[in-house]
């Protein structure tokens, strides 16, 4: 495999300042939409006692779930020794860093007192899951930096691989503890189970490498940069394995649940729609699963389309909606289904809204919010590619391929 | 001529700085010890003259003594009087002030204002004395027996015979 | 009573008994007052004692909110006729068992567990439990992640969703941050009884009582000892200082 520099893009044409243009103005609308709703108060968000966390939280822990999961391809190019994953390794890092600087964001500015991020910082309750994940985040920015700087510099490079392997492990505590912070919670039928923490690392790596691919292939496109199938074709089978691990982890998931008399409860509300859940279970098959993942599965494994590069675009936005849509179903329908307080009982009435099944929907500020910690992902990857050059000059197959055989 | 330019320069920082020395001097040198650009803070309109803590003591420490007490109000439910917020707002602001915190005229921003530091105690504490008659009923002392809460109460019920006999009907 | 006054006239004894019986039958809904002493104000709370409540579910009645009004009126808490977003401390929720078909009412509020899970998530540590077993919010701490909400399996806290307009100087509140039923933890330091429990017996029903459950000769640990107390929950094994009877 010949030697690949970096180069870093022009950044000058319309096509690039316009994008930029449009994700400036989703950021602007994510600061105001966070000052509009930290001054009147939450109540003007369709968060509520019921629904603590909304569509913010979906947005937010998708984006952190992959961004652990787009450091994958740099890890498996130090940590197992791919090497036609080693020239994408510095872009995985950069959209790593993007994705989790853009999922922190939206968490922070939902705070009720975002302006007691310092106390956040400050003050550590050690039992909490939630603290641990500040520490794993925080140090995730380091690990990162620090591992992106020893692949490029040359009198550090030796270490990559230690820094490489560093970084693999930080990210798996770092998916392990965002799992856990549903996993962690007894109270809600929804919650309670060790498997979370699992099942966000393997869904971390189905959607990170998603995104990672669709960077991959605009960037490609946008610059004009050539990008061979070898390359292509191995994320496709990587993003295709990835898909299917979700799907092992899902059925699982529920086989173990109904085994569970006290489960039956939750899992009609998410299969079947029963006791007023017909939208989550709507979002849940034909989000999670159909579009998720049964379709992704069929676009990247049929054999006609193996070497479309439309088909592996369009498998990885099911794979990204499919992802949004499972932690809709995690986040909200775990909180929608009401607690089991009075097991046995029916509750005739609350003013709390106990015992009934919360509908949720989702107002424009929270909306805006979420799409705001996307463009800000989306625009550090685009400045990043600029400013920082981690885009490969060229990836075609006689350059990249580490088997390549010269014709 | 550099050495003539060095010696004015010299000679020209050292009159800028004892014009400034002078200005200052003259500026907090008044009366009161304080400059004549700072605020004027509203005293107590209740008769008191002196704070819990010395003056010079409360200007700068004030914000360490709450911060101790709030700690161990919340925590360990110590609820001495001295450092209080309640117990400083009760002194500090008239019991029908207009004045709410953010105006000039309110005691704590009065110099928070000025000096231009935010805080966000009266985010949640009241910034005034409560109104006690107009709501809340926590006048620490009712019970339904209209019997002082901090004096020992025990209402015994009549379950045994030997109390039954000695009672007089009449519960506490 | 020496032998020389068996002579007591019959007329006096019967009206003693009378009043001895009409005692016992009233007694219980008497309002039961079980703390002596307030501890003096510099003093920290310790674990010596352990604040709890015990409520019957038999004497509460359906319709009656009266513990909910003293509470709101009690904590200055105002609704904003958003029943989603507006803070409740304590509610009542009345339940029917689905084979049994039997209803029963009861009042819900932060149960003070031994073990909370809202003090375990909080990130912060704002969510904390008191030496004394009273779970409180310290907002100066808090910042708003309602992580401890998630976590609760009472559904006891709220989230101040907008500007808290305070009108009581003894509980401060303030908009994004959390908060739930302290136990008038205010009054309790003074030696005093939450505002519910005292509604409750001012409205006759005397469905609750509160006390120190550590005390043995506390009334409250009296009537553990001969009724029983139940947890709601109680699988989860969070040892609350908020027991029920007849749930």
């Amino acid at each position: 495999m010949k030697k690949i520099h970096l180069e870093q893009i022009e950044g000058k044409s319309s096509g690039y300042l316009g994008l930029i243009a449009l994700l400036g103005m989703f950021i602007l609308g994510a600061v105001g939409s966070m000052l509009y709703m930290e001054h009147e108060g939450h109540w003007v968000s369709g968060m509520d006692n019921q629904i603590v966390w909304g569509l913010p939280h979906v947005f937010a822990v998708f984006l952190i779930v992959a961004a652990s999961g787009a450091l994958n391809v740099a890890s498996i190019s130090s940590v197992f020794q791919k090497k036609i994953y080693k020239p994408l390794a510095p872009l995985s890092t950069l959209v790593a860093i993007a994705l989790l600087t853009g999922g922190l964001m939206v968490l922070v500015l939902d705070l009720g007192r975002p302006d007691r991020l310092i106390v956040a910082m400050t003050y550590y309750n050690f039992k909490s899951i939630f603290a641990w994940n500040m520490i794993l985040y925080n140090g995730f920015f380091v690990i990162v930096g620090v591992y992106a700087w020893f692949m490029l510099d040359r009198t550090m490079k030796k270490y990559s691989r230690y820094a490489g392997i560093a970084a693999f492990g930080w990210r798996l505590a770092l998916t392990t503890g965002t799992g856990s912070i549903f996993g962690f919670i007894v109270a809600r039928s929804g919650y309670d189970m060790a498997m979370m923490a699992p099942m966000f690392v393997i869904m971390s790596f189905s959607f990170g490498l998603a995104v990672f691919i669709l960077v991959l292939l605009a960037s490609y496109k946008g610059t004009g940069r050539p990008l061979g199938d070898a390359v292509v074709n191995r994320l496709r089978s990587l993003l295709g394995t990835f898909v299917f691990a979700t799907l092992y982890f899902q059925i699982v998931y529920h086989l173990s649940n109904l085994y569970a008399t006290e489960h039956h409860g939750y899992e009609a509300f998410i299969l079947l729609g029963e006791n007023g859940g017909s939208t989550y279970s709507n979002i849940y098959w034909i989000g999670q699963i159909i579009l998720g993942t049964l379709l992704p599965i069929a676009m990247i494994y049929a054999p006609q389309l193996k070497n479309c590069r439309m088909t592996l675009s369009i498998a990885s936005v099911f794979v990204i909606l499919g992802g949004m849509a499972s932690m809709y179903t995690v986040i909200i329908a775990g909180q929608a289904y009401p607690m089991e307080m009075f097991p046995g009982m029916e509750v005739v009435s609350s003013t709390f809204f106990d015992g009934a099944t919360t509908q949720y929907s989702a107002s424009l500020p929270e909306l805006l919010l979420g799409l705001g910690g996307v463009a800000m992902s989306l625009i550090m990857i685009a400045l990043g590619i600029k400013v920082l050059g981690f885009l490969p000059a060229t990836l075609e197959d006689s350059v990249a391929d580490p088997h390549h055989k010269v014709d | 001529m550099q050495q003539f330019q060095k010696r004015m320069h010299n000679t020209l920082i050292t009159i800028a700085g004892l014009a400034l020395l002078a200005f200052s001097a003259f500026v907090f040198a008044s009366p009161e010890g304080k400059p004549s650009f700072a605020p004027e803070v509203p005293h107590p309109t209740n008769g008191t003259t002196e704070c819990v803590e010395p003056e010079d003591d409360m200007k700068k420490n004030h914000m360490n003594y709450l911060l101790h007490q709030r700690d161990e109000t919340m925590h360990e439910g110590i609820r001495t009087k001295q450092y209080s917020l309640k117990e400083c707002i009760n002194c500090h602001v008239p019991k029908d002030s207009t004045a709410r915190f953010g105006d000039n005229q309110h005691f704590c921003s009065s110099c928070h204002n000025f000096a231009a530091v935010s805080i966000d105690c009266f985010q949640c504490h009241m910034d005034r004395p409560m109104n006690k008659e107009a709501s809340g009923s926590k006048a620490l002392g009712k019970n339904p027996h209209g019997a002082q809460m901090s004096k020992p109460v025990s209402t015994k019920i009549a379950s045994t015979s030997a109390d039954a006999t000695s009672t007089q009907g009449s519960k506490q | 009573m020496s032998c020389k006054d068996v002579n007591v006239s019959r007329r006096s004894f019967v009206g003693q008994t009378a009043t001895a019986a009409a005692a016992l039958t009233v007694a219980p809904g008497v309002f039961l007052h079980t703390v002596a002493e307030a501890k003096p104000a510099d003093q920290a709370v310790t674990s010596d004692v352990r604040w709890g409540m015990l409520i019957d579910t038999a004497k509460c009645a359906s319709g009656c909110t009266a513990c909910v009004s003293a509470c709101n009126t009690e904590n200055g808490i105002a609704s904003h006729n958003r029943p989603r977003t507006d803070q409740q401390w304590i509610r009542k929720v009345t339940l029917r068992d689905k084979q049994t078909r039997h209803e029963i009412s009861l009042p819900m509020m932060c149960q003070h567990c031994e073990s909370p899970p809202c003090v375990d998530v909080c990130p912060t540590g704002a969510s904390f439990k008191r030496d004394d077993g009273i779970v409180l919010v310290d907002r100066h701490i808090c910042i708003g992640c309602r992580y401890c909400m998630m976590a609760c399996p009472y559904k006891a806290r709220s989230f101040a969703h907008e500007t808290v307009d305070n009108t009581v100087d003894y509980v401060p509140r303030g908009k994004g941050t959390v908060e739930s039923c302290t136990m008038c933890v205010h009054r309790v330091d003074e030696g005093g009884t939450p505002a519910c429990v005292e509604a409750c017996s001012e409205a006759e029903h005397g469905a609750m009582i509160f006390g120190d459950i550590k005390n043995p000769n506390s009334e409250i640990s009296k009537q553990l000892v001969e009724h029983g107390g139940k947890q709601i929950r109680a699988d989860l094994g969070l040892n609350t200082g908020v027991r029920y009877r007849g749930i």
